[in-house]
């Protein structure tokens, strides 16, 4: 799996800035599943889950708790493989940024 | 899947194989320092045998920093393929995997050769506070190792993530509970906390038994993943 950018995402900056965006909105996703699981959902938060991963999980009916089986099964691949995607993307990225002389930087300053 | 017990024989039966200062102390399931200086020689291990890390792992552990003064710095979680404390490692070009504490500031790092790479940022701990953690190396084309953090015991609610880039495949022999840094470098630097619950999340025999392989999402899968 590899992400894809938009197509005005362009400089290493720009990739930089989506990564980091789409990982806190795994993140923020992750949590509402997680709360799911833990405690259930209102009908407001069930609505923020995109279908696409309600459509992965076999109880995606609301109900009141999500079971272990589709927990786990998020967690290792609807999470963890985008996580895993938007690092590798991050982490090139990341290495080209390292290579920028845009900026004249004494370290010796910082 | 159990905690591992550091009383047990494992565990070099509880005693940790250095500890200048008599800083560390060892329960079942926890091994605590108390205003452990970043100067001792101080660390406790289990010998997992040659090449026991390999490939995919995940380990689950709770930590917490109960105190820092200046400088401190000291490992939570550490595998290695040597004994010692962390700078006579670096300084013998050895290879080590370890999530530790700068200051408040929980960090990834890959030690391979002697040389050291961090994790992509570093996450703030608040003294006092525990945290749970999910350490997951995923190995294939470019290497990673993640540092998942939890607020609580369930890992349901993320707080952060510590993304470090291996620079190399490599198989761990030893984990390590506690690391001190021993550079002898910053006088009144020292830090107080513990690990606890360290699951490396294998049988009683020693295997991995966990699959954490990363699946392409889009691809049939041949076999459903239950863990």
């Amino acid at each position: 799996m590899a992400l894809k950018y938009p197509g005005d995402c362009i400089t290493s900056a720009d990739k930089i800035e989506y990564c980091y965006r789409a990982r806190e909105l795994l993140r923020l996703l992750h949590n509402t599943i997680g709360k799911w699981r833990r405690e259930g959902l209102n009908q407001i938060e069930y609505n923020t889950i995109p279908q696409k991963i309600k459509d992965t999980l076999p109880d995606f009916a609301i109900s009141p708790k999500l079971s272990e089986d589709s927990w786990d099964r998020f967690v290792s691949e609807e999470f963890f493989n985008r996580d895993h995607a938007i690092s590798k993307a991050a982490t090139l990225s990341f290495n080209e940024l390292k290579k920028s002389t845009r900026w004249e930087i004494k370290v010796e300053d910082i | 899947m159990a905690a591992e017990d550091f009383t047990s024989a494992n565990w070099n039966n509880g005693t940790p194989q250095q500890d200048e200062d008599s800083d560390i102390s060892v329960i079942a399931g926890k091994a605590s320092w108390v205003e452990m200086s970043r100067n001792d020689t101080a660390y406790f291990y289990r010998d997992m045998d040659a090449g026991h890390f390999s490939g995919d792992f995940e380990h689950l552990l709770e930590v917490e920093l109960t105190a820092v003064s200046g400088n401190g710095l000291l490992s939570y979680w550490t595998v290695a393929n040597d004994i010692g404390d962390r700078k006579a490692l670096i300084v013998a070009d050895k290879d080590l995997i370890l999530c530790d504490h700068y200051q408040d500031d929980l960090r990834m790092w890959e030690v391979n050769a002697g040389g050291e790479t961090i994790g992509d940022k570093s996450y703030t701990l608040t003294t006092g506070t525990e945290r749970w953690l999910k350490i997951k190396r995923v190995e294939g084309g470019t290497s990673y190792v993640y540092c998942y953090i939890y607020d609580s015991t369930a890992r349901d609610n993320l707080v952060d993530t510590i993304t470090l880039e291996l620079t190399e495949d490599q198989n761990f022999r030893y984990v390590y509970s506690i690391m001190g840094f021993d550079d002898n470098f910053s006088s009144g630097a020292w830090g107080s906390g513990y690990t606890k619950e360290l699951d490396l999340q294998e049988a009683a025999a020693g295997r991995v038994t966990k699959n954490t392989r990363a699946f392409p999402l889009g691809e049939a899968h041949s076999m459903p993943l239950r863990f």
